[in-house]
């Protein structure tokens, strides 16, 4: 566990010089969706007069989806290029492994120090929709570990994918056919209910709807009644993805 | 003395005349020919973009226009479809212009091998032009045969003139506005990490307000002097015309907008590139 933590500081001395860019790709993303969809979007959508789940605008509807949306974007990146330069490109993960660090030790320390980038993010953009006057109930501050597991059910699988390639070529397959469409297709934009019947089956074989439906139920102070399938579905995801990375990571540094 | 100084002049001059050189068509296809054979392996990044506008046409311009009214008698599919080609073809000019064109400048080192050949740097500079349009005219194409088949095959038109067929050239014209200035924004970068601070600060603030999505004039005075500004709303302004029909005399300030700008974004690539590559 020490390890770990270990981990988690050497990313944190790293990231001290490294943070200005990702400040814009994490927090200020999904604060522009916002602004944009949100407010300039959503006063026509307001306008048109379709009902959205719960009487909600439109704007009230989006945040907390972007909140979830914005948890797994950053996750996808970081356990993509980042996971792979450490492996192939600089050889950090050999470095470190190198020293009486587990591999264990690596996949948790990695995953706990995303999981606090996560934090700082979902915090940020919840004040953000505060500043709005978004949220309707306190319950907005489970939002945070939510939006942190939807993360981590992304990040430990992809982790996990990352470690078996040899090039960074599937990366952009990944983002473009899966994360995309599960952007736009899991309910953070429209209503899963007004979806083709197809999709919204497949809807819930997807980590991001879970997380949309945790996110905003809690933002919005109106849970679903299915948010322990929600939950389970994520944190089994995380779990599963956690056990394939020490595998795929073992494989990788220790052939 | 004399005679050693004029003959310095001359060089100078002519090393000068060089810089100004102008591209010689036939190299420029070698150039071209390159990067398609390279392309036979990395095909699926480029094909992959191509399926980025289609997602945000389902997702925003179908699924979430059911829930918007109609703008100016033009329904909200209809409204985002022109947007979202003009915004594939600043993500073509992006990949191309910006990261491809680093890696090759500062990583794999590809243009010193070229120009240890008789290519010079206008060739190269034009030559990727000439790339970057030719995957923009097809992905421009790709994309308005899926807009009108997906707009008739659900009897919602998404294209409403015949004026839409000159959305191709027009498309092309912007794939190759905004590839001039990647290529020209690129030689200013000195890290990959610089384009984090472009693509954060510049393209996706871009991609959300300029009237792809929301009509510009929702905005406040301040907010539509910015976004009349940039690139992309004359692009977007351009191909909307021409898809929904209501073609106006402002059509020429978008041409105008996009061939100036790109035209001194060419220039200055080639100028720097010169001056980055010939040490």
């Amino acid at each position: 566990m020490t390890g770990a933590l270990r981990i988690v500081h050497r990313n944190a001395l790293v990231y001290r010089r490294a943070w200005r860019g990702s400040v814009f790709s994490s927090f200020l993303q999904p604060t522009l969706f916002f602004c944009a969809m949100g407010i300039g979007l959503g006063a026509m959508v307001d306008a048109g007069g379709e009902a959205l789940p719960g009487g909600v605008t439109y704007a009230e509807f989006l945040a907390p989806g972007l909140l979830a949306a914005a948890a797994m974007q950053v996750a996808g990146f970081e356990s993509t290029y980042p996971v792979l330069g450490k492996m192939m490109w600089f050889r950090n993960y050999e470095a470190i492994t190198a020293t009486p660090m587990s591999v264990t030790d690596l996949v948790l320390g990695e995953l706990a120090w995303l999981a606090l980038r996560l934090t700082a993010i979902a915090v940020a953009f919840v004040l953000v929709m505060t500043a709005f006057g978004i949220p309707r109930s306190p319950l907005v501050i489970l939002a945070i570990p939510a939006a942190v597991l939807t993360g981590l059910a992304f990040a430990a699988p992809i982790m996990a994918f990352a470690a078996t390639r040899k090039h960074s070529n599937t990366f952009n397959v990944l983002f473009r056919f899966v994360l995309t469409p599960l952007f736009l297709f899991s309910g953070v934009f429209v209503p899963i209910s007004r979806l083709p019947r197809p999709l919204v089956r497949a809807a819930w074989f997807t980590p991001l709807f879970h997380g949309v439906e945790l996110v905003r139920g809690l933002a919005l102070g109106a849970v679903p009644p299915t948010w322990p399938l929600h939950l389970l579905f994520l944190a089994a995801l995380a779990a599963a993805g956690i056990v394939v990375a020490q595998r795929t990571f073992r494989q990788r540094l220790h052939s | 003395m004399t005679g050693r100084f004029s003959l310095s002049r001359r060089s100078a001059f002519s090393a000068y005349a060089g810089t100004l050189a102008l591209p010689s068509p036939r190299r420029s296809l070698r150039m071209v020919q390159r990067n398609l054979v390279v392309y036979k392996h990395t095909w699926m990044v480029i094909v992959s973009g191509f399926f980025e506008p289609l997602f945000y046409l389902l997702g925003i311009g179908i699924g979430l226009g059911s829930m918007v009214p109609a703008i100016d008698g033009v329904s909200y599919s209809a409204f985002v479809a022109p947007g979202l080609l003009a915004s594939s073809c600043l993500n073509g000019a992006i990949t191309d212009g910006f990261f491809n064109i680093h890696f090759k400048l500062y990583f794999q080192k590809t243009y010193d091998g070229i120009l240890a050949t008789p290519m010079r740097v206008p060739d190269v500079v034009f030559g990727e032009m000439l790339w970057a349009l030719g995957r923009g005219s097809v992905y421009a194409a790709a994309f308005l045969t899926v807009v009108l088949v997906l707009g008739e095959a659900s009897g919602r038109p998404m294209l409403l003139s015949p004026w839409a067929l000159l959305a191709w050239p027009a498309a092309v014209l912007a794939a190759a506005a905004f590839s001039a200035m990647a290529i020209c924004l690129t030689t200013f970068a000195r890290k990959v990490e610089d384009f984090d601070t472009v693509m954060g600060l510049l393209v996706m603030p871009m991609f959300l307000f300029s009237g792809i999505f929301v009509p510009v004039a929702r905005f406040p005075d301040p907010v539509q002097w910015v976004m009349r500004a940039t690139p992309l709303y004359h692009a977007v302004g351009l191909l909307r015309q021409l898809t929904t029909g209501s073609v106006s005399v402002a059509i020429f300030e978008h041409v105008a907008y996009l061939v100036v700008a790109g035209l001194v974004a060419f220039c200055v690539a080639m100028y720097r590139l010169e001056r980055t590559l010939i040490k």
